[in-house]
């Protein structure tokens, strides 16, 4: 696995391909299903706690997809890694919420997939030291948010109004961009140059006059090419479509594939 | 010519560049994470409030660490969040050292599960004496420079800590840490007394000579604390005597009020556990005639850090720049934005 990392957190595209979850059976769909519904839980729970995307939900994210680059889903129930992230995200980032509140609103959100667990506050605690673990306690973790922010006040050529609009809704790309596997593909601030770039498309704004370079991330990332930048943008899209079909966890139950 | 170019003369140009790009992100294989078998335990170099302290051998580099332990039994909520927050820090400053500040190698633990135990050991960089040996061993009168030399450093160390967002809260002489070349480097920064002295099995009574006023009284408090730290450090380099040895907690502000004055108005932290009227009203004393070998600037600096209010007492920054230390300060807050280069096809 170690030579399919960029850095000690960010994974080569790659890697997805050969997960443990992959290697023990999973096919890559499946994957990334299970990883929507972990991320579901820990966005639903979260937001019953009055947790924010930022930072709360979004650390809580990273950690969940970290976690399933090292283990798979059939050893790890993905509902306990999710409060498990959430509860400690909630710890590093300053907004703690008890394990018995986490514990209760995952019970009061979701009877049918909790029942199983009549002693989920030991379950979580444990989780906790299973994460500490498997994370080596680098838990602090930046954001796309912060990077957004600063790009904000670099295009002098567009409108104010133009600007917020694209901002706005960039910010929310990045919320959703939780489900996806970008966090542990590309640096933060890689995922706020795409996603803003993606807002710009979306709303056709111009970000840079006609006769300069229309990659205008490239003085921050060089050689950062415009297809692989809208490769980014697509796994967004590609999230949007798939659960315009098929919500996610609609019918507050876990999808099961296959026996384990 | 072209043979030149390749030649004997530029082998040495080679060597470093093939050196460079070993270096460099895209090189080879990382080596294997380091487990605590990679280390020979050697003698204990102190007791520690939370653990004890050793001296360990590496045996892939061969070179000497300090290990400390930490032993902590999980709350009733999990890990305690402070032991979380810190270690997260301590995680982070793995990636951007500072040279007056201790570098952490790794952190590496271990838990019991059946006895709801956590082990937490700490790999750091270590050094020759601390600052409480150094002193006892050096001559008794201290030249200015050589005090401005260490005192410097240590405000370096601390304004590096401050600038991100970790208050030491437990500076004393024996956690700052000297080494032969006369370099400070600061240590056991992040693990609080004030987090950890319910969680961690403690049986060392902690020091609470070098603590301001606002944190025995349980008042709010910021990163001044260190600098009220600092100025009983400097005294204790100038004088080798601590300047407030309180002989236990209650006593300790008696101690501070008696060289001090009690403080009287707004210089009475706010929002104190214990009124003003539990203590007698003392006047204070005439510090100066301690520090005879301290020049006039040198005094200014000591008695700005022993300023009552926090908000007035001298930040780290403002320290640097004072006229006893000329440093300047050096901009270290991170920056968001990175140059980075697209390398995930």
């Amino acid at each position: 696995m170690t030579d399919q990392k960029v850095s000690e957190w960010i994974w080569h595209v790659d890697a997805l391909k050969s997960t443990p979850s992959v290697l023990a059976g999973l096919n890559k769909d499946q994957e990334l299903l299970y990883r929507r519904e972990g991320i579901k839980l820990i966005s639903e729970v979260g937001n019953a706690l009055n947790c924010k995307p930022r930072p709360t939900i979004g650390v809580a994210a990273v950690y969940f997809h970290r976690f399933y680059m090292m283990h798979g889903f059939q050893t790890f129930a993905r509902e306990l890694i999710a409060l498990g992230c959430l509860f400690l995200a909630g710890k590093v980032e300053d907004f703690p919420k008890k394990c018995k509140d986490v514990c209760a609103a995952a019970h009061s959100l979701y009877p049918e997939i909790f029942a199983k667990y009549p002693n989920l506050v030991d379950d979580v605690m444990g989780t906790e030291r299973l994460l500490l673990h498997c994370l080596k306690f680098d838990l602090q973790v930046g954001l796309p948010y912060d990077a957004l922010m600063e790009y904000k006040t670099m295009f002098p050529d567009m409108s104010r109004d133009q600007i917020t609009d694209a901002v706005q809704i960039a910010w929310t790309f990045i919320n959703d961009s939780i489900y996806t596997t970008l966090s542990i593909t590309t640096e933060p601030q890689m995922i706020a140059i795409a996603l803003l770039h993606l807002a710009f498309t979306v709303k056709g704004y111009q970000p840079v006059q006609q006769n300069m370079d229309p990659c205008w991330w490239s003085a921050d990332v060089s050689n950062w090419p415009p297809q692989s930048v809208d490769k980014a943008c697509h796994l967004v899209l590609d999230f949007y479509a798939a659960t315009k079909e098929h919500p996610i966890l609609s019918a507050k139950k876990l999808t099961v594939y296959g026996a384990f | 010519m072209s043979e030149n170019l390749y030649g004997e003369e530029n082998r040495g140009e080679m060597v470093r560049l093939q050196k460079m790009m070993k270096n460099m992100n895209c090189g080879g294989p990382r080596p294997a994470a380091l487990t605590l078998k990679d280390f020979k335990v050697g003698e204990a170099l102190g007791k520690g409030a939370y653990g004890h302290v050793y001296r360990v051998r590496n045996m892939q580099d061969g070179k000497d660490y300090a290990l400390k332990q930490i032993v902590m039994s999980a709350s009733r909520d999990g890990v305690p969040q402070s032991v979380i927050r810190e270690i997260a820090v301590m995680k982070r400053l793995t990636r951007q050292t500072h040279p007056n500040v201790v570098s952490l190698r790794t952190v590496l633990h271990t838990v019991d599960t059946s006895r709801n135990i956590i082990k937490i050991a700490m790999i750091m960089e270590i050094c020759d004496w601390d600052l409480h040996t150094f002193l006892q061993n050096v001559p008794k009168v201290i030249p200015e420079k050589q005090a401005k030399h260490l005192i410097g450093q240590m405000m370096k160390g601390l304004d590096f800590l401050h600038s991100h967002a970790i208050i030491h809260r437990d500076l004393k002489p024996q956690n700052i840490l000297v080494n032969r070349d006369q370099t400070v480097k600061l240590a056991d920064f992040g693990l609080s007394k004030k987090y950890t002295n319910t969680s961690a099995f403690t049986t060392c009574v902690v020091t609470l000579w070098y603590r301001a006023p606002e944190v025995l009284l349980q008042s709010y408090y910021n990163s001044t604390v260190d600098m009220w730290s600092i100025g009983c450090i400097i005294y204790e380099i100038y004088n080798r005597v601590p300047l407030f040895p309180g002989p236990d907690e209650a006593q300790q502000l008696h101690e501070i009020f008696k060289k001090l004055g009690t403080p009287i108005g707004t210089d009475w932290p706010k929002q104190s556990v214990l009124a003003k009227d539990t203590f007698p009203h003392y006047t204070g004393i005439s510090l100066t005639s301690d520090v005879t070998g301290m020049s006039p600037t040198a005094l200014d600096f000591f008695k700005r850090c022993l300023i009552y209010d926090p908000a007035r007492r001298m930040g780290s920054r403002a320290a640097l720049g004072h006229e006893f230390l000329k440093l300047k300060p050096v901009s270290v807050k991170p920056r968001v934005l990175r140059q980075l280069r697209f390398n995930n096809l």
